[in-house]
């Protein structure tokens, strides 16, 4: 009868035997990158997105379009190029003067269009490891007016068999700012040239609580410093004027009138408003000042921010479906503080379709230095009238569809219509006017390419 | 900007829906295999799955002995006409995992060994037909993994009629494979099944393991152990109910290329390590080993189950 060869077996070290196996399995190309874990993609990824954005009435339209690269390295790592171009045209509101009974109305100065460009480029690297992830990101965007460097660093930790993730985030951007000053055109005025730096620290926590729901909360700290003025906001300030033109004089009336007569872009363009500028005789801020009461725009340089983050997602199996909603709470020390929410439905259809319909519900509180219009300078001398940080609420509608080829690309188009009213603030009760009431919509499309 | 980087946002992995169990059956390298993971969207997870049996088509084109146009048949072919044949790095890795296997099982586990399947056929229920001494000793005389030449990338034999045969190594190694792919494709939770030999890709959401029941050959709808599972790699060798009895002692279907017989001793091991490919050639070295299998897994030290025969 044969017995198996079992003769002379040398007493192996326990696991040396193991060793020796898993080391040429790990030699296997389908096996290492298994056993070391990494998420990270294969594919080189492509991305190309344009976008257009129109306010209502005329004023800002921005054009963008934005590429990105991302390109697999070595084993663990991932690097990512972008490349953001942004075109703005039109006009914002540059102060809000009053009428003869005392009501605010904007001055929007349509003759000095703006043509803005701004250009960003972006890099960072991921490092994908078993159970976590960090990545590195610096990025600098230029303005005529402002220059922008950043970079931050963030690291993710999957823990309890990658049910849970805890995230930190660091970024520091530094800033340079400065108006572009065009002689050309009125209430323009060469001011600034100063810096601002902004800090923001983040901790979060995903948790998977079922197959079926993950939810996550974050914190950011962001504390920016510096000048945070915007070099190209006036605020009316009734005292600070020659006389209280109310019940005298329609200011708001004759400026509207200087701007659609063509008053306004005759003395741009003939030269006189640049003659003016440049003269030595005539300062024009202060005679603006002394007559009108237009103030620079100042607001506190420091502002600090806690953004608290909350997130739910959840599948649904009976329509192939995921609701997501977020929460987002934002304390201000510029008082300004504001609620999101933000719910969006994505529906998954045969072949690659899907549908994402989305509702944002925005609130913002106004800034302790806001106002329409003021009546004397406050003590502080901040004062602000920039629409920004007004109180209000905002609306978002939005519908995004894509579609997936083959795997490899993905087609997206996304509708959005927001909705701004100066009422629509939770609770109503902060500063604002609906004179600063306006709508957009965008409308985008994006391209994602794998290789 | 710590909120808008992609990294941070740990959402990336879910962005699209939350997790949805998908599971996929299919045939493939000679079994009954199935691929369950949980996806976010369900079309792309149709399109993982269609990627990962990609891959497994392609090893299977590759490395069957079947098929007369894959890589391996080119190589034996070539090899037994006195020739040698380029490979790539993936077939001298496997080469050169093989030596390990050989190296790790004192010879018991030899890749050239596949020759005395001609010998012995365990494909009907008919009583074996007992090969003579000569004929086996012809057939070993054509077995050894030391006959096999490998020199830069070209692989040849030392001996005429050899043929490599990667069983044991290469649905092991798919199901390696195929996991890898899963996690390239962005998958966190799924696991392998090729016809028994499994490698998971991590738990369920929930942190529980796949739990892979091991039944018992004795009793049918029973279950003898379960292993629990979260990234690692079982697999198993022999099957009980293959064993066949000459004069009275059972021997299961494995073939020692020492004696050119079946190994006695156990009927089914079962070895649960880090790649699915160590634990099934752990497995198969095992009950090689025979009575000394388990003293072997003891001192391998992997978590096992084992049917003795």
């Amino acid at each position: 009868m044969a017995v198996t060869d079992d003769k002379g077996d040398n007493p192996i070290e326990k696991g040396a035997a193991l060793g020796a196996l898993m080391s040429a399995a790990l030699a296997l190309p389908g096996v290492a990158d298994a056993a070391q874990g990494g998420f990270r993609s294969e594919d080189v990824k492509l991305n190309y997105h344009r976008a257009k954005y129109e306010e209502k009435g005329n004023r800002m339209s921005v054009e963008t379009e934005h590429v990105t690269l991302t390109v697999p390295v070595g084993r663990d790592f991932e690097v990512t190029g972008s490349i953001i171009e942004d075109i703005t045209s039109g006009a914002s509101p540059v102060v809000n003067f009053l009428d003869i009974d005392g009501d605010p109305h904007q001055f929007v100065e349509t003759g000095a269009s703006i043509k803005d460009k701004r250009d960003i480029v972006e890099a960072s690297v991921g490092y994908y490891g078993v159970d976590d992830y960090a990545s590195f990101k610096i990025g600098r965007s230029e303005e005529d007016d402002y220059e922008s460097s950043y970079g931050s660093l963030s690291y993710r930790l999957d823990i309890n068999h990658k049910r849970t993730s805890i995230s930190f985030g660091a970024g520091l951007t530094s800033d340079e700012v400065w108006n572009s000053y065009n002689p050309d055109v009125l209430l323009e005025e060469p001011s600034i040239f100063d810096r601002r730096k902004k800090k923001e620290f983040m901790v979060g926590i995903s948790q998977i609580v079922n197959r079926n729901t993950v939810a996550q909360f974050n914190v950011t700290y962001a504390k920016s410093e510096g000048n945070l003025s915007d070099p190209y906001k006036k605020v009316y300030v009734v005292d600070e004027g020659l006389v209280d033109y109310r019940g005298l004089i329609d200011v708001a009336g004759l400026f509207r009138f200087a701007v659609d007569f063509g008053l306004v872009s005759f003395l741009n363009e003939s030269g006189i408003t640049r003659f003016l500028n440049e003269s030595s005789f005539i300062d024009v801020p202060e005679v603006t000042e002394f007559l009108l009461g237009l103030k620079k725009d100042n607001r506190p340089d420091v502002r600090e921010q806690w953004i608290y983050l909350l997130r739910f997602s959840h599948y649904m199996e009976s329509t192939n479906s995921g609701l997501h909603f977020d929460y987002r709470y934002s304390d201000d020390s510029w008082g300004a503080d504001s609620h999101t929410f933000d719910l969006k439905w994505n529906f998954g259809f045969e072949s690659g379709w899907q549908i994402s319909p989305g509702l944002r519900y925005y609130s913002q509180h106004s800034a302790f230095f806001y106002d329409v219009f003021f009546e004397s300078l406050p003590e502080d001398e901040f004062v602000s009238s920039d629409y920004r940080l007004a109180g209000f609420g905002a609306i978002s509608k939005k519908l995004g569809l894509s579609k997936t080829f083959n795997r490899k690309y993905t087609f997206y188009i996304d509708y959005e219509r927001y909705d701004r009213h100066y009422d629509y603030e939770l609770g109503g009760a902060s500063k604002g006017s609906d004179i600063d009431d306006y709508r957009f919509k965008m409308l985008s499309f994006s391209v994602d390419a794998k290789f | 900007m710590p909120n808008s980087n992609k990294g941070s946002d740990n959402s990336n992995a879910y962005s699209k829906t939350a997790l949805q169990f998908c599971r996929f059956s299919f045939h493939a390298m000679g079994s009954p295999c199935d691929i369950r993971f949980y996806a976010a969207d369900v079309v792309e997870a149709a399109s993982t799955f269609k990627h990962v049996v990609q891959d497994i088509v392609e090893l299977e084109n590759k490395y069957s002995r079947y098929k007369s146009e894959s890589l391996l048949s080119k190589v034996n072919v070539a090899a037994n006409q006195g020739a040698s044949i380029d490979v790539d790095d993936e077939f001298l890795a496997l080469l050169s995992y093989a030596n390990a296997c050989f190296e790790q099982s004192d010879g018991l586990f030899d890749v050239t060994s596949g020759l005395l399947r001609e010998l012995w056929d365990f494909s009907t229920d008919a009583a074996i037909e007992i090969p003579s001494s000569e004929q086996i000793e012809s057939v070993l005389e054509r077995i050894g993994w030391r006959h096999v030449v490998i020199k830069d990338h070209t692989v040849s034999f030392a001996k005429k009629g050899m043929a490599i045969d990667f069983g044991g190594i290469v649905k092991e190694y798919a199901a390696d494979c195929s996991a890898k792919k899963l996690v390239d494709q962005g998958v966190q939770f799924g696991l392998v099944n090729l016809g028994g030999d499994i490698k998971a890709v991590g738990p369920h959401p929930d942190g529980c393991p796949w739990n892979v029941k091991i039944r018992d050959p004795k009793v049918a709808g029973k279950h003898v152990a379960e292993i629990p599972l979260y990234h690692e790699g079982l697999a198993t060798s022999g099957d009980y109910e293959r064993c066949v009895e000459i004069e009275g002692q059972r021997y299961s279907h494995l073939l020692s290329p020492k004696t050119g017989w079946p190994v006695a001793g156990l009927s089914s091991v079962s070895v649960k390590a880090p790649q699915c490919v160590v634990a099934g050639s752990a497995a198969t070295i095992a009950m090689l080993k025979g009575n000394q299998g388990k003293a072997w897994l003891e001192s391998l030290g992997v978590e096992y189950h084992l049917i003795s025969g």
